[in-house]
Parts: C-alpha cells; sequence; structure tokens
C-alpha cells in the first residue's frame, strides 16, 4: 500500500500557514519571525526527504512483523478506528520516550527549537527519527496483526491532526474537546519552558493518555508562556537545529568517565554524572522551592 | 515514482520560499521588544541554571537587560529574531564602555557579544564589583 496521507495534506498546510500569518499581521505581529520561519519550513522539507529515504526500510520493518505474528486483523472496517486509537497510545509512549531518554530526544529536540509557536512550527518535524529507531514503538501493532498499510496511514492521519494544534489563534474550545482532544491550549503547555508546564501533554490526538498516565497539565492564562528549550539555540542555522544534540550527546559520551558514558545516551535530557545540569524534574523543584515562585506551584 | 517524488519535492520547495518572501514581505522582520522591568525579570528567572535578579537595567531601546543576582553573578537577556535568550555569564566576561554603550563578550555567549545601552549605567555594570548605590 502506497499512500501517505501526509503528501495530500501539505497544500493544505501551506494555505494555513498563509491564512495564520495574515490574521497574525493584523492580530499578532510578533507571533512570526521571518527567519524562524524559513528554518522551520526548510526543516519540515528536509523531513520529508529524510521520511522518503527511509520510509520504505520503515514499511518492510511493519511488514516483516505483520509476518511473523501469527495474529492477523485485516481490513475489516472496524479494524481502522481501533487502529488510529492504539497508533496514538504508542505515539504517546514515543513521545514521552523522546522527552525522557535523551538519545530519543536528540532526534525530537528540533521540533522544540523555536522560540515562536505558530504553524509553521508543526513543520520542524526531526530527520534523525530512523538512525534514533523511532519505529520500534510502531511495532508492536504490526505483532498485534495489524495491517503494515493501516499502521502507516493511522500514523499519517496522526501526523496530520497535529499540524493544526501548534497555534495561538485558537484560545480554548469547547469544554468537551478540550476533555478528550489535544487541542492548541494543551499543546502549548507541550512546548513551553515554564518549569510548571515542562514534561506535560504528550499527547498527539487524544489528550486522555495524559490524564490515565499523570502527565496532562492545562494552561494557565496567568502563566504567560514562552517557548523553545531550555537551553535555547539562539541560532537560525538548520544544521544546528537537527543536529546539535546529537553532537552534544557525542561530546559528553567521549569526555564522561567510563562507568557514566552510556548514562549519557539513555538518561533523561539534562542529566549529568556530577550534577552540573539540570534535568526538568531538578528545574521543577527548584521553581517550586523559590518563594517568589507560590503562586505558579503545580495543581492550581 | 521517483519523477513524482523530486515533483513533490521541487513544489514543496516553491512553496517554502513563496512563504518565506510572503512574511518578509508582510514585515515579520522586526525584532523584539522588552516591556518592562517586570518582563525583563520573567526572562532571567528562565536561564539555565536558574537565576534571580537583584539588580536590572534594559537596554534603552528594550533590545536586551543586564542584572545581577545576589551571589553577584551577571546574566543577560539578548535578542534572537523575535524573541530573547537569558544567559548567566560565566565569570570570564570581558566587556567595555563606549559612552553610554557596554559591549560584553563572555565564554556562555559563544561567538556573540552583546551590546547594550544603559546611559549613565554603563559604568556601573562594567565593574566587576558592583559599587554600593
Ligand atoms: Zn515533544
Ligand atoms: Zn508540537
Amino acid at each position: 500500500m502506497d499512500f501517505n496521507p501526509v503528501t495530500y495534506a501539505i497544500p493544505a498546510f501551506v494555505l494555513l500557514i498563509v491564512a495564520e500569518l495574515l490574521w497574525s499581521k493584523w492580530r499578532r505581529p510578533e507571533a512570526y519571525e521571518s527567519r524562524d520561519t524559513a528554518t522551520s519550513l526548510a526543516i519540515g522539507l528536509g523531513s520529508t526527504v529524510a521520511g522518503a529515504l527511509t520510509g520504505g526500510a520503515v514499511a518492510a520493518l511493519l511488514v516483516w512483523a505483520h509476518a511473523i505474528t501469527p495474529l492477523s486483523i485485516g481490513w475489516a472496517w472496524w479494524a481502522w478506528p481501533l487502529c488510529f486509537v492504539l497508533d496514538d497510545l504508542a505515539y504517546y509512549v514515543f513521545h514521552r520516550s523522546a522527552h525522557r531518554v535523551r538519545w530519543f530526544w536528540a532526534s525530537h529536540v528540533n521540533h522544540h527549537s523555536s522560540q515562536h509557536y505558530n504553524l509553521s512550527t508543526a513543520l520542524r518535524q526531526s530527520w534523525t527519527g530512523f538512525f534514533a529507531l523511532s519505529f520500534i514503538f510502531r511495532l508492536p501493532l504490526a505483532f498485534a496483526g495489524f495491517e503494515p498499510g493501516m499502521i502507516l496511514v493511522c500514523g499519517g492521519l496522526n501526523l496530520i491532526y497535529q499540524f493544526w494544534i501548534h497555534t495561538e489563534v485558537i484560545t480554548r474550545l469547547p469544554r468537551w474537546f478540550e476533555a478528550v482532544m489535544n487541542t492548541p491550549s494543551h499543546h502549548r503547555v507541550h512546548h513551553a519552558v515554564n518549569a510548571r508546564y515542562l514534561d506535560r501533554n504528550y499527547a498527539g490526538t487524544f489528550i486522555v493518555w495524559d490524564k490515565m498516565f499523570g502527565t496532562f497539565t492545562s494552561e494557565d492564562d496567568a502563566d504567560r508562556i514562552r517557548y523553545g528549550i531550555v537551553h535555547q539555540l539562539g541560532s537560525f542555522n538548520l544544521l544546528k537545529a537537527v543536529f546539535h544534540e546529537w553532537l552534544a550527546i557525542a561530546r559528553d559520551v567521549w569526555r564522561a568517565p567510563w562507568r557514566h558514558k552510556l548514562s549519557y545516551l539513555w538518561r533523561e535530557p539534562g542529566w549529568s554524572h556530577d550534577g552540573s545540569r539540570e534535568t526538568s524534574t531538578m528545574i521543577r523543584e527548584r521553581w517550586d522551592q523559590a518563594p517568589q515562585h507560590e503562586t505558579h506551584s503545580e495543581g492550581s | 515514482m521517483m519523477d513524482s517524488q523530486l515533483l513533490q519535492f521541487l513544489g514543496s520547495l516553491a512553496a517554502v520560499a513563496a512563504v518565506v518572501v510572503l512574511t518578509h514581505f508582510l514585515g515579520f522582520t522586526r525584532g523584539g521588544n522588552i516591556s518592562d522591568e517586570a518582563e525583563a525579570r520573567t526572562l532571567f528567572q528562565l536561564a539555565p541554571g536558574g537565576f534571580e535578579p537583584v539588580e536590572v537595567a534594559l537596554d534603552a531601546d528594550r533590545r536586551g537587560a543586564i542584572a545581577r543576582d545576589e551571589a553577584g553573578r551577571i546574566a543577560v537577556l539578548m535578542p534572537h529574531g523575535g524573541q530573547f535568550i537569558a544567559r548567566a555569564l560565566g565569570g570570564d566576561m570581558r566587556c567595555c564602555v563606549e559612552g553610554e554603550r557596554l559591549a560584553i563578550e563572555d565564554s556562555a555567549l559563544g561567538q556573540k557579544s552583546v551590546a547594550l545601552n544603559l546611559g549613565d549605567a554603563a559604568q556601573h555594570w562594567a565593574s566587576p564589583v558592583p559599587p554600593a548605590r
């Protein structure tokens, strides 16, 4: 099955970005910055090339997993919604790992590298996902008997869903929708560097996973969101955005004492063997303990 | 197959170029401004490792800021596109004052340097140990 829904969505992505640009011109001129947008779009374009180069291998792996499993669900209509929901759960697990394991973070970080939050930010997709072995999170669905083509289409639809939530144009949606679905408000929290928002809201399409697994935080309008990564890049360089964390890992592994080398690969971002850096947990604790931040403590 | 992928890439490339030109044309090229000292404080607090400013000075054009914490450490806000980046300086800060302008270089800033228009306070911030005010 050679159908990638994302390809067909690209023209709609472009039109929606133009619409948001025009809206921002009148209502929110700080929402866009031309060099930032150029970097976002270039990363997006590069990610389609990376996807084209490695897509065949991922499909082959899914076909292999599906072939060796005794389970086979086939193309029944009910398999589609089931596959979409389970693929979204797999995305949650992938995305949480992408923030809590530095190896996967190195591949995901470019999605968070912009200090802006607009529809063009959504296109900052990974170039190195295949190298990072991110596809292992999708194999369980093929082992469970889902058709590889169905898994790939559901994954593509999930990615398309996640495009439109990268905006500040929409403040809040109806309560029932915010309760079940990932929304611009929930995903703004995910892109925030504010201490209380770090490593929250990993959802792809359904926000219910975060609520089930205790990683949900709602947006507090009193706490203005600042976007990006804890150590802001300070560069519009495309290659730096895509590869900087891989280089940092290589440097850390090279310099670390032998017994700590592997930890720089699998521990959370910010972990260091000598405690010289901060993880998101440490940042949150520091923030909560500072008396002047009491009003912004967790759980409000 | 290969041809359609190449066509797709070229189409996307053209769209990317068009959107970037449009962004430029619509004037999304202005740098950001720090609205006031309160905003500068919240931005300083986001510096990696944390930073609690006790004394803050804004650039005259609000295109940057400098701050000192209780321990005497210095941090700066430097503009990046429409946004700002907070960096605590490493202690090997080199600065030079030219009239009302303070230019700062530091290993924590990498290759970049920060230039701030601090008015009469430029000399005050240039000294490693702040004179009592
Ligand atoms: Zn993420
Ligand atoms: Zn996102």
